[in-house]
């Protein structure tokens, strides 16, 4: 039937028509080919599947800016003065009162730029004009200009300081480098604010670049999370607060058996590593007793990574990393 | 207390002043000699003034120079160029990280099929943790909190 209707129609929709048709039949040989060649190795599976746990601190700090945004910020912030209305001063602060002298001396210490009158267009930092820059975010500019009443009532000590542990009002902000910055303590969660920091560990007794994320076989029934969840535990203790990140591995990573890495048993060729990942949210690493074999672990930002855990390692790791 | 009683007192006097009639004086005194008396509350006399009369050089245009114009072009276009690289480069970092988990998934496929099944699964997959904090601009007072133990 099928054939009467075929002949009546042109040539080059009988090719057409049999294109069409092409990937079907191609898609039933290969299947039955992937069947034929699968069944017999599906019995015995080459790899030992094992976990791995990729636990990270998220950053703590907000983004370094990059110097153009700052210069970008600053300009935009120029713009926005010459084209705002002015503060209507009187309006707000009666003329002599100690609040019209504090603002003064605020409108002073902030750099004396207006953006109106007959300076407005002089909108540019001059050179070596640091004061934009603020370290301590404006904490220094707004101690010395704001006038409380309980200076007074500070119990200062013979040279007119602050004793240690006396309280004052404004804290001054900490430092967005830390003491642990400083002594580079790579075991420290205080170091590197502003960065993601991935949990290391290091083996005994193994030679060279062998800091890696703590790993284990998969034991009996467990699945990926549990082994992951189990890893962690076995390897840095139950003091940590941490959020295991959905079901799924981030990653992976083919370890070939060999005289280095002796196959646990006959058959099998290689192990696959599965990245599970988590976040910790308090706690630190212990690893007193862990029944991995581990000695020393550090909390590493990417490219410390790339440093410690050798090229090879690097590589198969790199592209799940954030860079932030 | 004599702050209270001094508002007090003014507040009374206010209405006061207010409600003298201003017609009883015209009749005895020339209107053009008059004084004018600053009548009602001050508050909404200020308030009255600034909004008749903002501050000077209120309607100030952005008047740009030809360079100027230029030099803020140049800008403006240094400044999307800029964003569109951020974006681009963290496209190009979740495009990686979402190809290595694909990446990882279809592995687990070929090697374990009981795995692949619990890990494409949606269950169990737990809520999002309340003790996560947001980045700040500076850190802690008392720093990381290393201490914490499992009850």
């Amino acid at each position: 039937m099928n054939a009467g209707i075929r002949s009546s129609r042109p040539l080059g929709m009988l090719l057409k028509q049999h294109l069409r048709q092409l990937p079907r039949c191609f898609a039933t040989s290969a299947t039955s080919a992937e069947a034929s060649t699968d069944v017999p190795t599906a019995s015995v599976n080459p790899y030992r599947v094992a976990t791995s746990v990729v636990l990270s601190r998220p950053p703590m700090l907000t983004q370094e800016l990059h110097p153009f945004e700052e210069s970008f910020y600053f300009y935009q912030r120029r713009l926005n003065q010459r084209l705002a209305l002015p503060f209507t001063r009187y309006f707000y602060i009666k003329k002599g009162t100690p609040a019209d002298m504090e603002w003064k001396r605020k409108q002073k210490a902030a750099g004396g730029y207006t953006g109106f009158g007959e300076s407005a267009w002089k909108d540019e930092l001059k050179v070596k004009d640091n004061d934009q820059k603020e370290p301590d975010f404006g904490y220094k500019r707004l101690v010395k200009t704001t006038i409380t009443g309980e200076d007074e009532n500070l119990e200062l000590n013979e040279n007119g300081e602050l004793p240690e542990g006396g309280k004052s009002r404004f804290e001054m902000p900490l430092s967005r480098i830390t003491e642990a910055d400083k002594k580079k303590d790579y075991r420290s969660l205080d170091r590197r604010g502003d960065r993601t920091l991935y949990f290391l560990v290091k083996s005994k007794g193994n030679a060279g670049p062998t800091w890696k994320f703590p790993v284990s076989p998969i034991a009996g029934r467990e699945n990926l999370k549990e082994g992951a969840i189990r890893t962690l535990e076995q390897a840095a203790g139950v003091n940590m607060n941490t959020w295991f990140v959905g079901n799924v591995p981030i990653g992976h990573y083919t370890n070939p058996f060999g005289p280095e890495y002796p196959a646990p048993a006959e058959g099998l060729t290689a192990e696959k590593v599965f990245f599970m990942k988590a976040r910790i949210m308090a706690g630190q690493a212990n690893l007193e007793n862990n029944l991995l074999g581990l000695e020393d672990f550090m909390w590493l930002t990417k490219e410390e990574i790339e440093e410690f855990a050798g090229d090879q390692y690097y590589k198969a790791v790199q592209h799940m990393l954030a860079s932030q | 207390m004599n702050r209270i009683a001094s508002f007090f007192t003014r507040a009374t006097a206010r209405p006061v002043v207010a409600a003298t009639p201003a017609k009883q004086t015209t009749t005895l005194v020339r209107s053009y000699a008059k004084k004018v008396v600053q009548q009602g509350d001050p508050r909404v006399r200020m308030i009255r003034y600034f909004l008749n009369h903002p501050a000077e050089h209120t309607p100030r245009p952005l008047k740009f120079g030809t360079l100027r114009a230029l030099r803020h072009w140049t800008i403006h276009r240094a400044w999307q160029l800029f964003r569109k690289q951020q974006r681009e480069a963290r496209e190009k970092e979740l495009e990686r990280q979402y190809n290595k988990m694909r990446d990882a998934v279809e592995a687990l496929k070929t090697v374990d099929e009981r795995l692949y099944r619990i890990a494409i699964s949606k269950k169990e997959v737990g809520t999002f943790p309340i003790e996560l904090r947001i980045p700040t601009d500076t850190p802690p007072r008392n720093g990381w909190n290393a201490g914490w133990k499992r009850s």
